[in-house]
């Protein structure tokens, strides 16, 4: 934990007058600091993010859109501290105090998101071996606890209650993707990455889980953070970016 | 034409491609197929080696003679080959005088000393280029024949040990030193000339009867007869001037009989060095399914885009072609590097147990080459042919999900069952009726095979049992790690086949050599009843020709502290087991005319074993069985009545120097000589063969006197120039296990290779899962699941595993043990051995079994720690 400490900004968290859907003003739940992301390949070097500034609010439904390679996939894997960034920083309010994910070890950076962070994946990405329940209680689990009654819940809020011990292979595409959003707010983490979440789904089904996922993270209070490419699913959120040659530019 | 070729361009990128991006499940392939061909080219050269050798000692030497004249143990009278000259007028005749000696100059090797008569040479010898006609003898002939003492050598062998004419070499023959002055070298002229004479010292007739202390005998009078009518006729005029003791064979059958005791021990090592490739078999069906697996969407695209079934079905199978051509160069190149140390332990167990051989080069048959070539690409065509079946009901666009094919594993699961079941059954038939070795062998390998296709359902059961135990006890690791193995079951279970089979093989040869040493042990025991032993160093195993004078007898009576001695005279004789073709060698006169089986006839002054004597069948107690002997009758041993098929009762045909005589068979001991062996009562044997020489001398100290110290004493008394081997008991007991456990070296390296095999098959395997997994090891990264939490997940699947092979292995190993035991030893050697079963057979396989998986492990671990879960998880 005291290393932990070493990667937390001391001062107070930045304040801010944003205030979602008529609600309170929220403080800011990440701050992107002159975050820059590039590649080298054959020599050549490809800025994917170009000095990112950016605060994220508590409870705020922010839709990152942007073409195919433009860079989406990789902001979110940065703010999940699944991938490190090639300078600046990504700084994320736990509840007590700012972390800079930047700062901390590989270690550190899988406890930070096995404690504080769901993501929802395009493909579903649900563990084949493990059971729907178990699907949804295994960030719980790595974390050496066990709240099987939430997990319960959660999957009957998501309408799968009665599929608790199929396993994945037996479940449509727009279940496994239910599954994989029980299992993003099971440990009841303080934020929500969703990938391109209905990437893989057909209209009527990417409707009905993107509902899902809005509903449930809306009255967790959680921060969902979606990277996707479908303007559509723009209108439901509180704010919209476009990712364009490397920046965020603000559309509302 | 034109089509096929560039298909053929295609289809070799599209491998290239492939194998260029997963190096090491191509390198995997690669030693696979490498280990199993070098394994077997290198006992195939040893064994070549070890027989060429011998062919090319006895063959080589016994030239373009058809027939030969032998005597007892104390050879022919020199007369007859005088008479055969002078009064039959046969001149296609030449003596020999031979015997093994070593010279300190020439490294200490076995060299055949040949004594030969120069101007009788040339018909039958003439690559040794000497004799009054050939070129270039003039210079060392007449001291040859003149100067007592010389010797002829190679000009290739003396140069090789720096020697030139007028060097002295000194030469040991059984207890005696000589020295001998080089005369001449003989100039190989072709390279058949130069291997034969490489282990030669050739001497003049004369100079050998006195070297080797034969004045006025010869071993053997080499005989041209020609074939048919005549030769039939030459060989009646012949035979009825020899005395009763002399017999006539024919040149064939002596190398025939002894490829035949050896055929067996090399079928056995055959056998064991087909094992890797067996278990290689294994790894080249894992690697290539994961290839199929893992390449279904470019197999996809490739349908789509016009390949047929039967192009995809190539594709993989030149690929596994050219994998497999590429390992078999390799294995080739590795098989005559390990064959060079293969001779040394394979000449050592056949100078141990059969009869003196030197290898001097280890030559390289085209033929094993050409044999371990086509076996080497066969073995990766066949492993490969099951995946590239899968891989052609790819459907167009890559509808084949790896699920799928476990889909249609799990189906076939039964079938494959139900396969091993019959091919137990199948092995069980094979192995049950008292059919040859080699069917024996196949019915061995039915069952390992067998064993090996029961293995996934037996995994798949044990790991439905391991979750049952678990519960909901266990972490969410530890639920995972057994549904993983489930869920890969047509990789994993093959995998367990193959470390299985290494293992069981490990369990089952474990006991076979344990039990066999245990049973030698007790044996040993039973017939080393005296507390010293002397002898006369032999080379190798052959006794016969080295003897003791009787006198050490008499001088060993003046010693004090003895209370007891009783001797042994080994020598080789003839027993005829077929009947005889013509009655002449049953009358008084005139000798045999028939190929007899080499036997050693050893006569005992007294049953020193007694009642410690162990009979598999005899006449009555071990008293009345030895005063049956002692009446004129004979015990053989237990391999000689195995592989003729006598019993008590019968009458055994034995060439003695008073003509064929007939002796009842009393008694069939337990002993553990290979040779056929024919126990008489000493003066039995000294009243039907001319011979007063000892082999060996039992000694019985007085009670309180210090065995260790009497040896010394001995060997003191004893120094000079006859050179005594004494041992004490526990010496002469140490030294005979050592013997076995030298014949056994090669079965435990052989081992070793087939479990590094297998080992490699897990690595390929775990490597391949991980590969295939990366994707779902990604979102367990994503979803917080720290590196040393996944090192657990890998490590405890990959003990699974282990645990898995080395639990089948326990009872699979037994079996084996059982079948070793009682029908491949017994039909191989007749040897009869009692079965010891010891836990730690069983436990150090299974540790073997999981340490092999759990250190094939570390590195997939490793690797999957490492793997980027940002690229994990990007896309399919």
């Amino acid at each position: 934990m005291s290393e932990v400490a070493t990667a937390v900004v001391q001062e107070a968290p930045n304040s801010a007058s944003f205030a979602p859907n008529g609600h309170t003003p929220k403080a800011a739940i990440i701050r992107l600091d002159r975050l820059s992301k590039h590649y080298t390949e054959a020599g050549q070097t490809q800025l994917v993010l170009d000095e990112l500034n950016q605060e994220f609010y508590e409870g705020e439904f922010v839709c990152l859109l942007g073409k195919s390679g433009s860079g989406k996939s990789t902001l979110l894997n940065l703010i999940s501290g699944i991938d490190a960034p090639s300078n600046g920083d990504v700084v994320i309010y736990d509840g007590a105090r700012d972390v800079r994910i930047t700062a901390l070890s590989e270690q550190q950076r899988t406890l930070f998101r096995r404690n504080h962070i769901g993501i929802v994946f395009q493909f579903f990405n649900l563990i084949p071996t493990l059971t729907v329940l178990e699907n949804v209680t295994l960030p719980l689990e790595l974390a050496g606890k066990e709240d099987r009654d939430h997990a319960v819940a959660l999957l009957e809020r998501v309408g799968l209650g009665n599929r608790l011990q199929t396993y994945p292979d037996k479940l449509s595409g727009g279940e496994q993707q239910r599954v994989a959003i029980a299992r993003a707010l099971a440990h009841d983490p303080l934020l929500v990455l969703a990938d391109e979440p209905t990437g893989n789904l057909d209209e009527d089904t990417g409707d009905t889980v993107l509902t899902l996922l809005l509903e449930l993270t809306r009255d967790a209070g959680k921060t969902l953070f979606m990277a996707t490419h479908a303007p559509e699913v723009a209108r439901q959120a509180d704010r919209v970016l476009h990712l364009v040659h490397g920046k965020l530019n603000g559309a509302r | 034409m034109q089509n096929n070729h560039y298909s053929l361009k295609t289809y070799l990128r599209l491998a290239w491609r492939h194998a260029r991006r997963r190096p090491l499940q191509s390198l995997f392939f690669v030693l696979g197929v490498a280990i199993g061909v070098a394994m077997m080219v290198a006992i195939d050269l040893a064994n070549g080696s070890a027989e060429r050798a011998f062919a090319l000692g006895t063959e080589t030497v016994t030239g373009k003679a058809t027939h030969q004249i032998l005597g007892g143990p104390s050879g022919l009278d020199e007369q007859i080959y005088g008479r055969l000259r002078r009064e039959l007028g046969y001149r296609d005749s030449a003596p020999v005088v031979e015997s093994y000696v070593t010279a300190s100059e020439l490294d200490a090797q076995p060299m055949r000393l040949l004594g030969i008569d120069p101007f009788a040479e040339a018909p039958f010898r003439s690559y040794l280029g000497i004799g009054p006609q050939a070129t270039g003898t003039a210079d060392y002939l007449p001291p040859l024949l003149v100067q007592p003492n010389t010797v002829l050598l190679s000009a290739v062998v003396a140069e090789r040990y720096g020697l030139a004419v007028g060097d002295s070499i000194h030469i040991r023959v059984g207890t005696q030193n000589h020295t001998l002055t080089i005369v001449g070298l003989l100039q190989p002229s072709d390279d058949l000339s130069r291997r034969a004479l490489d282990g030669l010292l050739i001497t003049d007739i004369a100079t050998a009867q006195e070297l080797l202390d034969r004045v006025g005998r010869l071993d053997r009078i080499d005989l041209l007869i020609p074939t048919g009518a005549a030769g039939t006729a030459t060989l009646d005029t012949i035979a009825a001037i020899l005395p009763p003791s002399a017999r006539i064979e024919t040149t064939a059958a002596r190398s025939g009989t002894v490829s035949e005791m050896t055929a067996a021990f090399s079928l056995n090592l055959t056998a064991l060095s087909l094992l890797a490739l067996v278990v290689g078999m294994f790894l080249i069906y894992n690697t290539v399914t994961f290839s199929v697996v893992q390449r279904r969407p470019v197999l996809g695209t490739l349908r789509a885009l016009g390949m047929t079934r039967r192009e995809i079905y190539g594709l993989i199978l030149l690929e596994a072609g050219v994998l497999g051509a590429l390992g078999t160069a390799l294995g080739l190149g590795l098989g005559i590097l390990l064959g060079r140390g293969a001779v040394q332990l394979v000449t050592q167990t056949v100078n141990d147990l059969f009869f003196v051989v030197a290898v001097r080069e280890v030559a390289i048959p085209v033929f094993t080459l050409v044999k371990g070539s086509v076996i080497g690409v066969l073995a990766a065509l066949f492993g490969a042919a099951i995946p590239a079946l899968e891989a052609m009901s790819v459907a167009p666009a890559g509808a084949l999900k790896r699920s799928d094919i476990e889909d249609r594993a799990r189906t076939a699961l039964p079938w494959v069952s139900a396969g091993a079941l019959l091919l137990l059954a199948i092995g069980v038939a094979l192995l049950l009726p008292e059919f040859n070795l080699y069917i024996a062998f196949a019915g061995l390998f039915a069952v390992i095979l067998g064993g090996a296709l029961l293995a996934p359902v037996l995994t798949l059961w044990f790991m439905v049992g391991v979750q049952r135990v678990e519960g909901k006890q266990l972490g969410v690791i530890s639920r995972m790690a057994p549904r993983t193995i489930v869920r890969s079951l047509s990789r994993t279970g093959v995998a367990v086949a193959a470390l299985m089979v290494a293992v069981s093989v490990i369990i089952g040869v474990g006991i076979m050599i344990g039990s066999f040493r245990s049973t030698v042990e007790a044996w040993l025991e039973d017939v080393l009843q005296a507390d010293i032993f002397i002898s006369v160093p032999a080379l190798g195993s052959n006794q016969a020709n080295a003897a003791l004078e009787p006198a050490v007898v008499d001088r060993l009576a003046t010693i004090p502290g003895i209370a007891q001695t009783a001797t042994n005279r080994t020598i080789e004789g003839v027993a005829y087991l077929a009947d005889l073709p013509t009655a002449t060698g049953e009358t008084a006169t005139g000798a045999v005319v028939a190929d007899g089986t080499p036997v050693s006839i050893i006569a005992l002054s007294e049953d020193l074993a007694g009642a410690e004597r162990n009979y598999t069948t005899a006449v009555g107690d071990w008293q009345e069985t030895w005063a049956a002997v002692e009446e004129g009758a004979v015990l053989i041993n237990e391999p000689m009545a195995n592989r003729y098929k006598l019993r008590v009762g019968d009458e055994l045909a034995l060439q003695t120097d008073r003509g064929v005589q007939r002796f009842p068979i009393v008694g069939i001991a337990v002993n553990f000589d290979v040779r056929p062996n024919v126990f008489f009562h000493d003066p039995v044997y000294r009243h039907y063969w001319d011979d007063n020489a000892l082999s060996a001398i039992a000694v019985f100290v007085a009670p309180g006197v210090d065995v260790e110290e009497k040896v010394a004493e001995l060997r003191a008394a004893f120094a000079g120039d006859e050179e005594l081997l004494i041992r004490s008991n526990r010496g002469t007991r140490q030294n005979a296990l050592d013997v076995f456990d030298r014949t056994f070296a090669i079965t435990v390296a052989l081992q070793l290779l087939a479990t590094l095999v297998a080992f490699i098959g897990i690595l390929s395997t775990l490597m391949s899962l991980q590969l295939e997994r990366s994707r779902e090891i990604g979102v367990l990264r994503a979803t917080g699941m720290t590196r040393q939490q996944l090192w657990r997940l890998s490590l405890l699947e990959t003990g699974l595993i282990g645990s898995s092979a080395g639990l089948i292995a326990m009872p699979m190993g037994l079996a084996l043990a059982i079948i070793l035991i009682y029908i491949i030893n017994l039909r191989s050697f007749g040897w009869t051995l009692q079965m010891q079963l010891e836990p730690q057979y069983f436990g150090q396989a299974f540790f073997v079994a999981l340490g092999a998986a759990l250190l094939a492990g570390l590195y997939p671990a490793w690797r999957m720690g490492q793997m980027e879960p940002a690229e994990a998880v990007r896309s399919e």
